[in-house]
């Protein structure tokens, strides 16, 4: 039988997973080796789409044309995207749904919806798998964030529909955390899943208990995540970089700041000091961050993450020496000063042999081996994570099935007519923990057609199912007559069913859809970055370059731009490779300007000292 | 205890998730009796790790993570299965829930009784409310002295609350036998008079925990 994939589809990075030989395995990029797939995809001036690195690394350039975070935008209306997203991004719900408005370089639009964007990473990654298990993937297990909603599930289910997976089961992502290092095995166990990603930080707090997994609360923050750290580091090397005190940064100047800040952070996890070399417009620097003063710098953000450990754990009703199991999740929970304030907070060293990047996908891989059968001594048992329920008299909120109550669960209720040959009733579902129907989420509407008859008479029973997967189905019946009765319901947020279907029909372009295609894409890309790198050196450093040799650099930079038009890939690489190489002096020459300039401000400002 | 008929094989027979005669994952009526469900014997006094232990060993068999590779039909049956097995577990869990499932099913129910005071909590509750009333029309010189009084209110309703949930255990685990289940020995009688002492307890813990509440806030505020 067919292989079941398991994948993490993050807000920064997406990985996939199987199980091979009973132990869950990350199916790496089969060119790269990268077990990472960014989130990022970028419209191209021909309708087709580039996924992942290559797409983040267009996006810098292409911000209009690219979504860095689609995950954000998944199963929410324009009401509940944030203002920093309002205004990097063009959205427009004039068709109901939620969608985002791309601009190519030629002036085209295209409205894409979250779903579809999420499925073009799931195509990659289904993709990716089938490479590297020499077989068609079609099933899949997806992880969401324990608090995503029904609507939000809806719409990553859906986005596993377009891409051509059917998605068996979404599991709650500190859940497969917890699979992942086989803590369900436990007799009982209360473990918190600290999960520090790229742009959010989640808190999980779970019951563990023969196989079954309980959320008892989650918390987070939607705007704090390794991104916020890279932006502290940012500052400090624009502090040491700017000797003069005045210097003004160009958007290029930031681009390369936040690339070395992301370097600086990979290198102060395990050294004291970092090294990083950055080739500013007003020359090149070298400069020296120790990670003492990186964590001055950011203890804010490590604090804030300990207070919302603190909440969950207050929503919970526990204390922090109750916690068994402390679980990293996330690339950003690899800055020391993060691990230690997490083990200070728990009074426990967190788990950490697992690749914390990783974890997630690897859980999934698990909960795939258990659909598929393979083992069978284990079971997880999810819980609805909002209460669900129906607008009321009055706008009020009545539950139907409370927030926490084990899945799969029924509710049924039943609906009669007010007036005298009503012929339909109105139903609205809504999701929440508030009391009246206004602050809570609205999931659907529907409504039941009714025979004319007098009021109060008729009556229809409806039942709300919520499956494993934690989404809604309705199912309604005339109690006189035993009749089932079709009723279409209307997503409040996400695809209706018709929409769903016409975008099957005119699934996307995907660019790297051929191989060839993809690699002729990628080469472009990294040609178009290294021809402005050099323009720009060459505006800035006229001065360290004589006419000869900017004659040579030129005629290569000609020569990849002639390429570039062309579709054969391996030529743009080799003219990538030899406008490198005419342009090394050059680079060498501009970088010792940039130390003896360091030196120099060095000295002078310990003399000053 | 109505009759079901297998989805595969037809054959009609007492409800059970799983045909007698094929085996095949029924998927019962959502108003199937708790205790059928989960194949206990029809008493309020439930023995709570026995139940779970039930729950988890259907669990294994019904959940849909079970039935992933099977039909459309029996992956429906499944969830349909594990649902009422869920509510089923939740409400006999709990013994509030059990005690008003427990009173449903005996053809009876609390009604908006909850809504008025339970005469044997009348001075009581009278008493509580005064002093509410005193902390909130209350200046702040005096203020001090009541909140400290209603403190000590608070953990007095907290015991009471235990006390209350510890008579509501007894009596559900003392409950004369079904007469159903041909137990000469235990006469009809005793059963109304257990049916309304089960009503009033259930209402009283309603109403003590929505005073507790009110405390709560008030001490809060």
């Amino acid at each position: 039988m067919a292989r079941i994939v398991g994948i993490d589809l993050g807000t920064t990075n997406s990985l996939v997973a199987v199980m091979r030989d009973d132990r869950p395995e990350i199916l790496p990029d089969a060119h790269t080796g990268s077990p990472l797939l960014p989130s990022a995809v970028s419209l191209l001036n021909d309708g087709s789409f580039l996924v992942g690195d290559a797409a983040r690394r267009r996006a810098a350039l292409h911000p209009h044309a690219s979504i860095l975070s689609v995950k954000r935008f998944m199963g929410v209306g324009l009401e509940h995207v944030d203002a920093q997203d309002v205004r990097e991004h063009t959205f427009d719900q004039t068709s109901g749904a939620l969608g985002i408005v791309l601009r190519d370089d030629a002036g085209g639009t295209r409205k894409v919806s979250p779903p579809e964007v999420s499925s073009l990473i799931l195509r990659e990654l289904k993709r990716r798998a089938e490479s590297a298990l020499g077989e068609e993937v079609t099933r899949a297990v997806i992880t969401v964030p324990a608090y995503f909603n029904d609507s939000q599930r809806q719409a990553t289910r859906d986005a596993g529909r377009l891409a051509g997976l059917d998605v068996l089961r979404l599991v709650n992502e500190p859940t497969a955390a917890a699979l992942a290092y086989g803590l369900d095995r436990q007799e009982e166990a209360l473990v918190a899943v600290f999960d520090l990603g790229g742009g959010t930080f989640d808190v999980s707090i779970l019951q563990l208990r023969e196989g079954l997994s309980e959320v008892l609360s989650t918390g987070g923050d939607t705007r704090l995540g390794g991104d916020d750290f890279d932006r502290r580091l940012m500052t400090l090397l624009q502090q040491e970089a700017d000797v003069g005190g005045n210097a003004q940064w160009s958007a290029e100047d930031l681009a390369i700041l936040r690339d070395a800040a992301e370097r600086a952070k990979r290198e102060l996890s395990s050294a004291d000091v970092a090294t990083v070399e950055l080739s500013l417009g007003a020359g090149t620097r070298v400069v020296r961050i120790s990670r003492e003063a990186f964590e001055v710098a950011s203890a804010d953000l490590v604090e804030r993450t300990i207070a919302r450990c603190r909440q969950a754990l207050k929503d919970a009703g526990k204390q922090a020496r109750d916690v068994d199991h402390v679980i990293l999740v996330g690339g950003a929970t690899r800055i020391p000063a993060v691990r230690r304030a997490v083990e200070t907070f728990f009074g426990k060293a967190p788990h950490a042999d697992i690749d914390p990047d990783a974890v997630v996908a690897l859980g999934a891989a698990v909960q795939a081996g258990i659909l598929s059968g393979a083992s069978t001594d284990m079971l997880l048992l999810d819980v609805v994570p909002l209460s669900l329920g129906i607008e009321t008299m009055g706008g009020v909120f009545t539950r139907l099935i409370d927030r926490n109550t084990t899945i799969p669960a029924a509710a049924r209720e039943q609906f009669t007519t007010a007036v005298d040959d009503q012929t339909h009733v109105e139903v609205h579902v809504l999701q929440g923990e508030r009391e009246l129907a206004k602050d809570c989420r609205s999931l659907a509407r529907f409504r039941i057609p009714i025979e004319p008859a007098t009021a109060g008479l008729p009556r229809v029973e409806v039942t709300f199912l919520i499956d494993a997967n934690g989404i809604l189905s309705v199912s309604a019946r005339d109690v006189r007559t035993n009749r089932e009765q079709s009723i279409e319901v209307k997503p409040s947020y996400g695809l209706t069913e018709e929409q769903m279907e016409s975008m099957l029909e005119e699934a996307f372009d995907l660019a790297e859809e051929d191989f060839a295609q993809r690699q002729l894409l990628e080469a472009r890309v990294e040609a178009e970055s290294i021809l402005h790198a050099t323009q720009k050196a060459e505006r800035l450093h006229e001065q360290l370059l004589d006419v000869e040799e900017r004659a040579t650099i030129d005629r290569a930079a000609t020569a990849l731009r002639e390429a570039c038009s062309g579709t054969d890939h391996n030529r743009i690489r080799d003219l990538v490779e030899a406008l490198n190489e005419a342009s090394r002096p050059f680079a060498q020459r501009i970088m010792d300007a940039s130390i003896k300039v360091a030196l120099e401000s060095k000295s002078a400002y310990e003399i000053a000292g | 205890m109505r009759a079901i008929r297998c989805r595969s094989c037809g054959e009609v027979q007492p409800p059970a998730f799983f045909c007698r005669s094929c085996e095949a994952i029924q998927a019962l009526p959502q108003d199937t009796d708790y205790f059928t469900v989960l194949d206990l014997p029809a008493h309020p006094g439930v023995d709570v790790a026995a139940l779970d232990r039930r729950y988890y060993e259907l669990s294994r068999k019904l959940h849909p993570d079970r039935y992933q590779t099977r039909s459309a039909d029996e992956q429906r049956a499944s969830v349909q299965a594990t649902a009422l097995l869920n509510a089923a577990h939740k409400t006999l869990r709990d013994t509030e829930a059990r005690g008003r499932y427990w009173l449903t099913r005996s053809g009876d129910g609390l009604g908006h009784e909850t809504q008025s005071v339970p005469p044997r909590l009348a001075a009581y509750v009278f008493d509580v409310q005064e002093k509410l009333d005193e902390l909130r029309s209350s200046v702040n010189g005096s203020k001090a002295t009541l909140r400290s009084e209603l403190v000590e209110t608070q953990r007095e309703l907290t015991e009471r609350l235990e006390r209350q949930r510890a008579a509501l255990v007894d009596l559900l685990r003392g409950w004369p036998a079904d007469p159903d289940a041909g137990s000469a020995l235990v006469p009809d009688e005793r059963i109304p008079a257990a049916l309304r002492e089960l009503k009033s307890a259930l209402s009283e813990l309603s109403y003590l925990r929505t005073l507790d509440r009110d405390l709560q806030n008030a001490l809060e505020a």
